[in-house]
């Protein structure tokens, strides 16, 4: 019995060995490897289209296509570990028609929740994301975007499942809403909770996250914490310009330059121009470089990325 | 720009909203590809349906006939009807047999025609013949009305031709008694056979003079008899009213039910959870059942209080009503799963609905239908329904089970295209 115990708490959350998934003739997924650890925030980031909701969808089983690969939940197929899913989709699935009590229940039915149980798990979850204040009769469509994002995350989670899915929860919160529901995931990472998400609040998932996943063309292209993010992109630092003019030949040289000396020039609009350097040396090199062609520019940047600047990067791979 | 500039601009730009509107509306007509296929498939089926079932004819209609008079008249009437395929039955319990037989259904009428009627017609008094029906099928009881006269014209028409003659020829006869008459009033001594001549002449008369005043508006009276005596007709409309009322709401309601499910991602929901789909059909299919069970005891009520001869027997009613609940909500399902939106839907749910109506025989008697039609709405569950719920209510005998495995194989569908569901 303690051996027994001792592997289960062993099982990883969650498992995705050589996924292969396609819609049509475009595969989203390619021999996707995937795997997350108890207690951990993961979010996957990657532009869209990259597959970062159709792979949550296929852990949570929602996808009705076949798929390559197989994917493990606490060391269970997927059939079998229902009850530690807790899948809160991007759209707003509420019954707009029925009360916010009606919803709790049958929500709470649909994971085979009694009335009770359904209501005393809701309360709890409604108290951590500050809905407590809000009457039970009243209905969903009378809620505010943000609180209705909550309690979509609240009937998504009644069951106390071990896995959190979340995909795109912060898509239309203010800040004040999406730093709430930072801390709760984090609360809930204490209480032994494993969290995936997808978002594109970059920034934010540096800051909260223990492991951000890069997907790109359907694979994993990097993982980590964000320093090793870092490392594999090559950006150390961002330096940015302002030309008050730039001819087409001098821009062409400067495109030329940055190419042979591993400079990625990672945004380019009007007379500003953002680029990612490894080292301070190499900044002064490019300013040089610059200032040989005759051509006038000043340094508005120069620092360490953010996440959302390292993902402009994966664009030019 | 002055407000009466301004004014003239708004004005101006209205031929342009209004067109930029109308094209928007053709475009998106054009683009969502089901509406317009159902908008234009709805009106071809109804039309092609309804010139089919007005251009009804008889030929091929089995007529089963009890010829008690067996005269001459008679039997040329009833060669005149070359239309039907008229069986005549001479067994001495003729009449037994006859009204068994339509029961059966192997007669779609049956006519009797008793002794004497011929004689009755030759001393122009108005004689009865009797048509017998199907009084439980809607269709036929609904089409009897007006059809049978109709049908029976060549017939009546026969009759009504042997008789003119008849009165023709008395009429010569009186005609030529008078003339006799006529010439021996001058002589003094009448001879004993022109008294009797006279006489007979005068018998004749008194015939024309008691000529049944009906016999001249309708020399034969049709009665119209249903084969089950003991159901009124008011008794007849419930099973139709019910099928009906309830394919609409229930198909309508479960169709639309799934699309707003679908809107809501509930199926996402559900395959997320610890829930099966099955399960989410079952609950739908107790859920209209229980609607269907009420619209049914609200009309069962409601014949009630007004008097209709319903046989009360529960248990074939509510295997009744739960097999049309079954099957409506399933069609329903389907219609919603394979729907983009509640438009789609509506629009699906008619082209089943409508047609399905008029093929059901509760207008037309489906055996009057050409042979493609009634091969489709033998297909057609509504006839099943029907069936169902007139054996239930009039004959108070139970649905045969077998009749179960149609909803049981739209649920199989219904489970097959929800798994499919994204």
């Amino acid at each position: 019995m303690k051996w027994l115990k001792f592997k289960t708490k062993r099982r990883k959350p969650l498992q995705a060995k050589n996924i292969d998934f396609s819609y049509g003739a475009k595969e989203v997924l390619s021999n996707f490897n995937f795997q997350i650890t108890n207690s951990q925030i993961v979010a996957i980031v990657g532009r869209s289209g990259e597959g970062k909701s159709t792979f949550l969808h296929l852990v949570a089983g929602t996808l009705t296509k076949k798929f390559g690969g197989r994917i493990c939940i606490s060391g269970f197929s997927r059939n079998f570990s229902k009850e530690d899913i807790g899948f809160v989709p991007q759209e707003i699935s509420l019954i707009q028609d029925i009360s916010i009590k009606d919803n709790i229940i049958f929500f709470g039915s649909l994971n085979g929740l009694s009335k009770t149980k359904s209501l005393s798990s809701a309360q709890e979850l409604l108290n951590i994301l500050q809905l407590d204040k809000i009457s039970l009769n009243r209905f969903p469509s009378e809620l505010s975007g943000g609180q209705k994002v909550r309690l979509n995350i609240v009937v998504s989670l009644l069951h106390k499942p071990k896995l959190y899915i979340l995909d795109e929860p912060f898509v239309g919160l203010d800040f004040k809403n999406r730093k709430l529901l930072w801390h709760f995931l984090e609360q809930e990472k204490r209480r032994h909770k494993t969290i995936m998400l997808t978002t594109h609040m970059l920034s934010e998932a540096q800051l909260h996250c223990d492991r951000i996943v890069l997907l790109h063309k359907g694979k994993v292209y990097t993982q980590g914490k964000f320093e090793d993010i870092k490392k594999k992109l090559k950006t150390h630092f961002i330096l940015e310009l302002e030309f008050p003019y730039l001819s087409k030949t001098n821009q062409q040289h400067i495109e030329n330059y940055c190419k042979e000396h591993e400079i990625t020039i990672l945004d380019l609009f009007g007379r500003h121009m953002m680029l990612s350097v490894i080292n301070p040396g190499q900044k002064a090199y490019l300013i040089k470089f610059i200032q040989k062609l005759n051509v006038d520019c000043y340094e508005v940047g120069f620092r360490e990325p953010s996440l959302d600047e390292l993902f402009l990067k994966v664009d030019t791979i | 720009m002055s407000i009466p500039g301004r004014a003239i601009k708004k004005i101006s730009q209205i031929p342009i909203s209004f067109w930029g509107m109308f094209v928007k509306e053709w475009k998106v007509l054009i683009t969502r590809k089901k509406y317009l296929y159902l908008s234009i498939a709805l009106p071809l089926i109804l039309g092609i349906i309804y010139i089919f079932t007005l251009s009804t004819s008889m030929r091929g209609i089995s007529l089963g006939v009890c010829d008690f008079d067996n005269t001459q008249t008679t039997h040329n009437a009833l060669n005149s009807m070359s239309d039907f395929d008229v069986q005549i039955i001479t067994d001495n319990n003729c009449s037994d047999i006859l009204r068994e037989n339509v029961r059966s259904g192997k007669f779609l009428f049956g006519i009797i025609i008793p002794e004497g009627f011929s004689s009755r017609l030759e001393d122009l008094q108005q004689s009865r013949l009797e048509v017998l029906y199907d009084n439980t099928d809607a269709g036929t009881s609904s089409m009897v009305s007006w059809r049978i006269d109709s049908a029976l014209s060549p017939f009546q028409q026969e009759i009504v031709k042997v008789f003119a003659t008849e009165i023709k020829t008395q009429s010569q006869q009186v005609s030529e008694g008078t003339e006799i008459i006529v010439e021996t009033t001058d002589s003094l001594l009448i001879p004993k056979s022109i008294r009797n001549k006279a006489l007979e002449v005068q018998n004749q008369i008194d015939t024309l003079a008691n000529l049944d005043p009906q016999f001249v508006a309708t020399p034969i009276n049709v009665a119209k008899v249903g084969v089950f005596e003991s159901h009124s007709s008011l008794a007849l409309g419930l099973a139709p009213l019910f099928v009906i009322l309830n394919l609409f709401l229930v198909l309508m309601l479960s169709s639309t039910g799934v699309i707003s499910d679908k809107k809501m991602k509930m199926f996402s929901r559900l395959r997320a959870s610890n829930s099966s789909p099955w399960v989410y059909v079952i609950s739908k299919i107790v859920f209209f059942f229980l609607i269907s069970l009420a619209q049914f005891v609200i009309i069962f009520i409601l014949f009630l209080i007004f008097k209709a001869n319903i046989t009360i027997n529960f248990i074939p009613m509510i295997k009744a009503v739960l097999l049309i609940s079954l099957i409506n909500s399933l069609i329903g399902f389907l219609i919603g799963l394979l729907s983009d939106n509640e438009g789609v839907a509506l629009l699906i749910s008619l082209v089943i609905t409508l047609p399905a109506m008029f093929l059901s025989g509760m207008f037309f008697p489906v055996k009057l239908l050409p042979k493609g039609l009634q091969i489709i709405s033998n297909i057609l569950p509504v006839q099943v329904e029907m069936i169902s719920l007139k054996e239930a209510v009039l004959f108070n005998s139970s649905v045969a089970n077998m009749f179960f495995l149609i909803p049981l194989g739209l649920f199989i569908a219904t489970l097959y295209f929800l798994k499919r569901q994204n």
